[in-house]
């Protein structure tokens, strides 16, 4: 009997077993939607920001004639002068353009299981066309070598404060998606010779590795971007910005992005090249402050999601844009987060991961040195 | 007593459990079998000493064979000079001719284990019965030489070079020589990849192991073999297909050699053939000898087909 009875309970136990997977999805934000469709400030598609690269090259070209000129006159070394204040006035003007021509975001949980993301349209010109996005914040690897530690990454990040945005562009009619709705990719599908059906993915850029031209994506809080060559004018393209990840901390992702004309990088004048001056040459690192500031805290209930046109100082996370440049200088970060450790402890404050003593409206950019793994495999 | 009705009980209802379960995926998945046969006509063509074409047909000179299971294939002059496979769209600007769209394939004979720079790219496994054969036939387009620039001077020199660099132990992890297939205790031509026929013909065996089974949408016509050869350049007796620029990895482990690739084969080769294909290979042709289906490759209409795939079309431009 006591046996017919655990068989019955057993039965029923399975056989009362309702499952969704619910929780396995955060509820959604209010002021942070799942999907977006973004429109310029002009209400319609973007407009790529002319950076005038090719005036630059051209520039460049004139100061290495001029340089390597033996025995220069007065009236060539008056030239050269001019021809770099000339470049570098580009230069700056370029980099301020990158900034004023930045869009920020925010993306939320979807809710449902479907990625979230962003989308957003522009038409060719003809010519090539950079892509280019900056997901919050930034993110190192902690060194924990005994033998040679790298000393910039000896601290460990704060890795809840990041997320991942995965970048692909293409025409807008291979857009499978529903923009605002759903993310999607540019697959259409081939019917082959035998009548099956085959997926070709007609995306026109997407960002390329070294190794066969596989495509990667950058990890968390990494920028990401790729040009689209020779676009065709007048035609409409779609970035799709798919959110790999949401911060753990508060589950909203903040990104800021830019098109411009010309290509992102392979050559000295180009987006990314352009940065170069700030930091410490193209590298990957100094590519997280081609865009500054997108560490963007939620606005009060009832303001809506974030969608800012321009950089604007002091809008970001306080300390935030400090944390960027920092680490963008390939230099200094050890300090920083010495003396962020250092400045809560003396005002008796704690930091976890979702803000100073529970604050969100406060963040610490550096993890917690308590949580450095060991060095070496375990046994 | 109760205890032994409960064990019963719970036997049975285990028992009813299990002999309801059958989930049937619908999916065909097997071995499928079949054979390439080269006629010796056009094998006489490949076999050069020192660059120079001769009239002697020998397996050595039968290059890795790729073969594909594709959606369908055209005549030649439609897509290439050659029978091709049907492809999809062109979309890449820098390709005239587009992906095939394999369902599946294997190799007839694998570039590997490159241990001295002149076998990059020059040897295909399963064409030598011995090392000696071998050595002599990359020393025809290039004087193979240890790492410190020596002459290699024999093919056991040659073996031990190579375990040495690569910690193998057997000629079978090697995988240039084959064994003993046929168990007549000595390893000779009839253990090749291709064995010569009664009619002289040369003839390999292939495997598509666990390949699923692709049909129409109404299940009448299955997908299509098809299959070509990477004949040797006569000059430099190297492999069109082999990607000297790449090194090929074994277990996670990178096989690399501080002065040169290791070579693999290009990993798109059944899906764009004729990014690989040049004068000289042999490519499956209309299937019009004794017994052949007038088909260009072979047409499956059942999984358990055992084709006969000729190697029949020799490409000239």
């Amino acid at each position: 009997m006591r046996t017919s009875n655990a068989m019955a309970l057993a039965l029923l136990a399975v056989s009362g077993c309702g499952y969704d997977g619910d929780f396995l999805f955060h509820s959604p934000t209010e002021d942070a939607p799942g999907v977006i469709d973004l429109k310029a400030q002009s209400g319609g598609a973007f407009e790529p920001v002319e950076l005038n690269l090719a005036q630059m090259t051209d520039i460049r070209e004139q100061i290495t004639v001029l340089a390597n000129t033996d025995n220069r006159t007065p009236a060539q070394d008056a030239e050269l002068a001019q021809l770099q204040d000339d470049l570098e006035a580009l230069q700056d003007d370029g980099r301020a353009a990158v900034l004023a021509a930045t869009t920020y975001a925010e993306v939320g949980p979807n809710s449902e299981p479907f990625p979230s993301g962003a989308t957003f349209e522009f038409f060719g010109n003809g010519g090539d066309i950079c892509i280019f996005v900056d997901p919050e914040l930034v993110y190192w690897p902690q060194s924990v070598s005994t033998i040679s530690p790298s000393a910039q990454y000896r601290f460990p990040d704060n890795v809840y404060d990041d997320g991942d945005i995965d970048l692909r562009v293409g025409l807008s009619v291979y857009y499978r998606g529903t923009p605002g709705l759903r993310m999607g990719g540019f697959e259409v599908q081939y019917a082959d010779d035998l009548g099956n059906g085959v997926a070709i993915d007609l995306v026109a850029c997407k960002p390329l590795n070294d190794y066969q031209n596989q495509e990667p994506h950058a990890g968390r809080a990494s920028v990401e971007y790729c040009t689209v060559r020779n676009t065709q004018p007048g035609v409409s393209y779609t970035a799709a910005l798919e959110a790999f990840s949401l911060p753990r901390d508060d589950g909203r992702l903040a990104f800021g992005f830019v098109v411009s004309n010309g290509p992102c990088d392979g050559a000295t004048d180009s987006l990314v090249g352009l940065m170069a001056p700030v930091g410490i040459g193209n590298t990957g690192v100094n590519q997280e402050c081609v865009i500054t500031g997108e560490a963007l805290p939620a606005k009060a209930e009832g303001e809506g999601a974030n969608l800012y046109y321009g950089y604007q100082e002091g809008r970001s996370y306080p300390g935030s844009e400090d944390f960027e440049e920092t680490y963008c200088s390939g230099s200094g970060l050890l300090d920083f987060c010495r003396e962020e450790v250092r400045a809560l402890r003396d005002q008796g404050l704690q930091c976890d991961y979702q803000g100073v003593d529970a604050d969100p409206t406060r963040r610490c950019f550096c993890g917690d040195r308590a949580e450095t793994p060991s060095p070496g495999a375990r046994r | 007593m109760s205890r032994t009705r409960a064990v019963i009980g719970s036997a049975l209802l285990a028992l009813s459990l299990g002999s309801g379960c059958h989930f049937d995926e619908g999916i065909v998945v097997e071995n499928m079998v079949g054979t390439v046969v080269v006629p010796s006509t056009l094998l006489e063509r490949l076999q050069s000493v020192g660059g120079v074409p001769t009239n002697v047909p020998e397996p050595k000179a039968i290059g890795p064979v790729y073969l594909g299971l594709y959606g369908g294939t055209v005549d030649a002059d439609v897509t290439t000079s050659y029978p091709y496979v049907a492809t999809g769209p062109v979309f890449d600007p820098t390709r005239t001719v587009g992906d095939a769209y394999p369902y599946g394939g294997t190799t007839i004979g694998q570039l590997r284990n490159t241990c001295l720079a002149a076998l990059q790219c020059r040897v295909a496994s399963n064409r030598f019965t011995n090392y000696d054969e071998l050595l002599d036939w990359v020393n025809q387009y290039e004087q193979v030489v240890d790492l410190n620039g020596d002459p290699v001077e024999s093919g056991e020199e040659l073996r031990q070079i190579c375990m040495g660099q690569y910690d193998l132990t057997t000629d079978a992890e090697l995988g240039w020589i084959p064994p003993d297939r046929n168990g007549d205790e000595v390893v000779d031509d009839k253990d090749l990849d291709f064995v010569v026929r009664e009619d002289g013909n040369y003839e390999a065996e292939f495997t598509l192991w666990q390949q699923e089974y692709f049909t129409s949408p109404d299940g009448e016509t299955g997908f299509t073999i098809w299959a070509f050869m990477d004949t040797a350049s006569v000059a430099s007796g190297e492999f069109g297909s082999c990607n000297e620029n790449q090194s090929f990895g074994q277990n996670g482990e990178a096989y690399t050699n501080p002065q040169y690739n290791t070579a693999v084969m290009y990993r798109d080769v059944l899906n764009r053939p004729a990014s690989y294909i040049d004068a000289g290979d042999i490519v499956t042709g209309v299937q019009d000898q004794p017994g052949g289906n007038g088909e260009i490759g072979y047409v499956y209409h059942d999984p358990d087909d055992i084709p006969e795939l000729w190697l029949n079309f020799e490409v000239t431009q």
